[in-house]
Parts: C-alpha cells; structure tokens; sequence
C-alpha cells in the first residue's frame, strides 16, 4: 500500500517536472490577468493538473 | 514529416485579404448604345455593378463622368439620386440622344464614360471606375411639324360617299426630357453639370460649400461637416501680452541699476555689455514668442542669484576683471542670501545648481502641489494637477521631491474616488496618467472598491512609475502584474486559492479587464497556448518516428 502511494507521488512529481514550462505560462498568464479572468485561469489551472495527475494510471494504462 | 507540416500550417495563421476600404469603386461597368427602340434609340445606358457592402462608408449616389474625347478636353458628370441598395445588384444610366446633342452639339462622336461612388457625409470617394467608350451615332428624333392647307373646288361630278374618317392615332410620346441642365461649375478643376434634382436636393449648395472650405481651411468638405468638427481647423491666436512686456523691462532696469552700482566705472563696459545683450535678446525672443513669456520671466526671477554664482566659472577675462574690489562692493550691495551663496562656491569651480536645474513643467507642477490640500481639493483643482503632471509625464516625476511625489500620488487616488463626478474631457486627463483608454478609467475605479491588488497598484503606481522611469510604456497593467506577481512570491497558494466561484459570471469575463491590461495579458497567454500547441507536435512527430 505504502509502496503503491509511494510509487505514485514519483510519478505525480515526474509528470508535473513534464508540466514545467506550461505551469509557468500559465501561472503568469494567471498573474497578468485581473478580476474574474484571472480566478477562472486559476481555476481552470488547477482542476486541470488535478484532472492530469489522478488520471496518469488511466492514461499509461496500456 | 507530413505531421510536422501540417502542425507548422495550422500554426500559421493565414492572413485574411479583405478588401475592406471606407467606399469600394464600383464593379464591372458597361456600356450599351440602344439602336432599335423608336423612343430609345440612340440611347446610351451605362452600368455597373454595386459593391460587397463590405464598406464603412457605403454609397450614398453614383456619379457617372462623361466625355466626347476620353476626358482630354470635355469632362462633364451628372449623379444619380440612389446610393447603395443590395450588394452586388445593378444600377445603370441612360444618356439619350437629344441630351448628348445638348452636351456635345452632336451624337457623331465616341461616347465615353465612368462612375465614382460618393459618400459625402463622410466625405469618403471611391476611386473612378475604368473608362468605357462607345459609338452610338443614331442622333436624337428630330420633331417635325406638318401643315396642312384646305382648298375649295366646285364640280359637277356627283359627290362620292365620304370615306370614313381615319382612326385618331394619339402623337408617341416624346421620348424623356433629359433632366435640366441647371449649371456647369467647375470643381477640382472639372466641370459639373448640375441636373434639377441636384438644385432640389441642395447637391450644388454643398459642393459650393466644398469648394469654399477648402479654400479657406484646405477640407472638401461642407458646412455640416465642418461645424461636426470632421475637419480639424488650426486658428493661431495671437495673445499680446503687453503688460508682461512692460514688467519684463522694468525688470531689467532695475537688474542694470544694481549692476551699475555693483560694478565700478572702469568694469562697467565688460560687465554690462554682456548681460545688457543677453537681456535684450530675451526680450525679443519673449516678443516673438509670447508663449514661452512664463518661461523666461521665471527664469529672470532667477537672474541675480546666477549672475553672482557663475562669477568664478567665467573665462579668464573675466576672472581678471573681477578683482579684490569688485568682490568687496559685490558683498557690501547684495542681501544676505547672495552673499552666502558667492562665500560657498567661489573657492571650488563645482556649481551643482546647473545641473540639478528642474524642467520648468516640474516647477509648475510643484508650485500647484505646494497651494494644494488634498482632502479639500475641487475636482478641478485635482484635472489642474493632473494635466500638468501629464505634460511632464508620470515617470519624469523622478526629479520632484519624494513630498511631491506623494502629493500627486494623493492626487491621483483622489480623482479615481471622485470619477463619477468628472467631465469626459477630465476623465481624458485621469486616462493618460494611468497611460489606458478613457473608457478603462471607469473600470479601474470600480475594481478598486472590489479587488485589493488593484486598489494597491493604483495606491503606488505614481511611486512605481518613478522607479520604472526608464521602461518605456510603463502602465497600471504593469504596476497590476508586478503587484500580484509579489503577492504570488509572498504566498503562491493563496493566489490560486483564493476564488470565489459565485462572484464568476461567465457571459463577463473579462468586461472587468481594462483594455490595456487585456493586451498585456494576450502578449503573455497566446505565446504560452502557441509554446505548448509546439511541444505536442514535437512530441507526436517524436513518437511517431520511434
């Protein structure tokens, strides 16, 4: 079980260094824009890399 | 290779070639002579195709130009009472016989033509068309008169039955009227003939008043126009300011009585000479210049104590003739202040007061701050400031005091409070403090009751301005991202936790953006989309080659 939770946060962390150069887009694209634009870039943001990082087992299931 | 080539093709964006021009030249013009009809014939029918629509300003009539010699010698044009109707439909119009005959005095010759579109509310003018020709000598049917005489005979010869009268056969009907030829002007150098209904709908009254006003303000254009303020009409006012002369000459007699005094007799001729010059000369540039008198009044005000000061600094010659005397007398005439200021400067050659002299829009731009009280400033007095510091720019305000500087970042705050109290004109003046259109000044004033980052950046963009005085383009966008990129270093989390879904409305992102900060953004997020649509492709072609 610790082995598996282990095994993912590598794999979180992996994924994420991938993301490296959108995140940082995309966090200054969150930082330029104001008002409601910028929560809903940072929003969209977030749930995205959440959606990506749960789904990496289903996406390299094959 | 083929991925990699349509993912480079989808990237470029291909260039939309619009023909987009404020009034497009007509299309495909015709021409066609009539020489069967018993009314028409000898008639000549121009046409042409009316444009896309795709214009600013659409057609308000068609002006067709004509001539018997290509336009080398005669050149005479009539309009059409219609504009723009339906995109691509045809309009056309007919040149009769007996009208040509009028014109040219014969049908013989060639007749040639072209059609402009005019639209002269906005005096917007499509180029002419290409020039069509064409021989149509079947003349005008020329209206005859018959007589008849009646003669009385006496026979023998029993009378015939009468025959029966002949059915009355109503005369054809004449063939149309050209319109009235009213006037032939010319205009451009061109000559217009003028029909009826252009008197009836005033057509020559407003190319007369063309014609006038680009003679007297150099805009084609009418009255109605002008006074709509279409033309931009540059009057020189000529401001006399006589007593400021008057004032500015008393002033210098009373800096050349000090000087006679100051100086002994012997060194009056090297003292007085140049300074008498340097007055004189200022007070004909004053003359010429009336504008520029505030200016150099100031700088009068300021004669004295420089004169004193640039004494050590002056050439040789004139080191020389300053001797141990001069300088006694000097101390024994001038006040206190001076005195001090010629004690200080003359053992060193340093004169810091040269170099740190301010830009005259500064001083004025401190004389206003010193008179004002923020909190019991008038909206007015607030633009006063504003205006003056936008002459100098924001940024410049570098070499005002830091009092200064918070005084008209006071200012600043104060006319965004008050901005529903402004003037169109006023608001102009916030806008170009925060360097943003005039229409986003509202919208900054009403981000900032809501949103704290904004109300920051607004509390220290004359501050940041000043700082940033060397980037060029420096506006509240800028202060804005800089102002979240810190809060975002402080406390990265908060920034992208910090949202209030219920606040969100769809249908209104971005109303709540001001235009400026819209552009900045899209430098920053279309690169960022464009980066990551490459790194995919990469990645596909990559794969693809395993």
């Amino acid at each position: 079980m610790f082995k598996q939770v282990g095994n993912w946060i590598i794999k979180v962390i992996k994924e994420t260094l991938n993301l490296s150069w959108t995140l940082v887009g995309l966090v200054i694209a969150t930082l330029t824009l104001t008002g409601s634009a910028q929560q809903v870039t940072g929003l969209a943001t977030l749930v995205t890399l959440a959606i990506w990082l749960l789904t990496i087992s289903f996406r390299q299931g094959d | 290779m083929l991925r990699l080539c349509l993912a480079l093709f989808l990237l470029i964006p291909t260039p939309v070639f619009a023909d987009h021009v404020p009034t497009q030249t007509p299309y495909g013009i015709s021409i066609a002579c009539d020489a069967d009809g018993e009314t028409t014939k000898g008639d000549i029918t121009v046409t042409w195709q009316e444009s896309d629509g795709f214009e600013s300003s659409p057609p308000e009539r068609y002006a067709i130009a004509f001539s018997n010699d290509n336009f080398v010698e005669t050149n005479y044009a009539v309009a059409n009472s219609t504009g723009w109707e339906e995109a691509l439909s045809y309009k056309s119009y007919v040149f009769t016989a007996s009208y040509r005959e009028t014109i040219f005095g014969t049908t013989a010759d060639t007749f040639y033509a072209k059609v402009r579109a005019d639209n002269d509310t906005d005096a917007s003018y499509s180029e002419w068309t290409s020039i069509v020709s064409i021989d149509c000598d079947y003349g005008s049917t020329p209206t005859t008169t018959t007589t008849s005489t009646t003669t009385t005979t006496t026979t023998t010869v029993p009378p015939k039955p009468e025959p029966e009268p002949e059915p009355y056969i109503p005369p054809p009907p004449p063939p149309p009227t050209p319109q009235e030829i009213i006037v032939d002007v010319k205009v451009e150098g061109v000559d217009k003939t003028y029909t009826q209904a252009d008197v009836n709908d005033g057509t020559i009254e407003r190319d007369q008043e063309r014609v006038d006003n680009e003679a007297e303000f150099g805009c084609f254009m009418t009255n109605a126009q002008i006074e709509r303020g279409d033309c931009v009409i540059i009057i020189e006012e000529v401001e006399v300011f006589e007593d400021d002369i008057i004032k500015e000459e008393v002033i210098n007699e009373e800096i050349k009585k000090d000087v006679e005094v100051i100086i002994p007799k012997d060194d009056v001729d090297v003292l007085d000479t140049p300074q008498e010059e340097i007055l004189e000369d200022e007070v004909v540039e004053f003359e010429e210049q009336p504008i520029k008198f505030e200016i150099i009044e100031f700088d009068l005000e300021d004669i004295a104590p420089e004169i004193v000061v640039e004494i050590p600094i002056q050439d040789e010659e004139l080191e020389e003739v300053i001797d141990e005397e001069v300088k006694e007398d000097v101390k024994e005439v001038l006040d206190e202040p001076i005195q001090e200021v010629v004690s200080e400067d003359t053992p060193t050659t340093a004169l810091p007061g040269v170099e740190e002299e301010e830009p005259l829009e500064l001083i004025e731009v401190e004389e206003l701050v010193e008179e004002l009280v923020v909190e019991e400033a008038t909206v007015e007095e607030v633009v006063e400031v504003l205006e003056q510091v936008n002459d100098i720019g924001v940024q410049n305000l570098d070499q005002a005091t830091e009092e200064v500087q918070k005084i008209v970042q006071a200012v600043v705050e104060e006319a965004i409070a008050d901005v529903e109290e402004l003037t169109e004109e006023q608001v102009e003046v916030v806008a170009e403090i925060f360097q943003v259109e005039a229409e986003d000044v509202a919208i900054i004033a009403e981000a900032v009751k809501d949103d704290k980052v904004i109300a920051e950046a607004v509390e220290e963009y004359v501050a940041r301005a000043v700082e940033n005085t060397d980037v060029e383009n420096y506006t509240l966008a800028d202060v804005v991202t800089e102002v979240q990129f810190e809060n975002f270093i402080e406390n990265p989390i908060q920034t992208f936790v910090d949202i209030n879904i219920q606040e969100i409305n769809l249908s209104e992102i971005g109303d709540d953006m001001t235009q400026d900060q819209r552009e900045k953004a899209q430098e920053v997020v279309v690169p960022v989309i464009l980066t990551r649509i490459v790194s995919m492709a990469a990645f596909v072609f990559r794969r693809g080659n395993v």
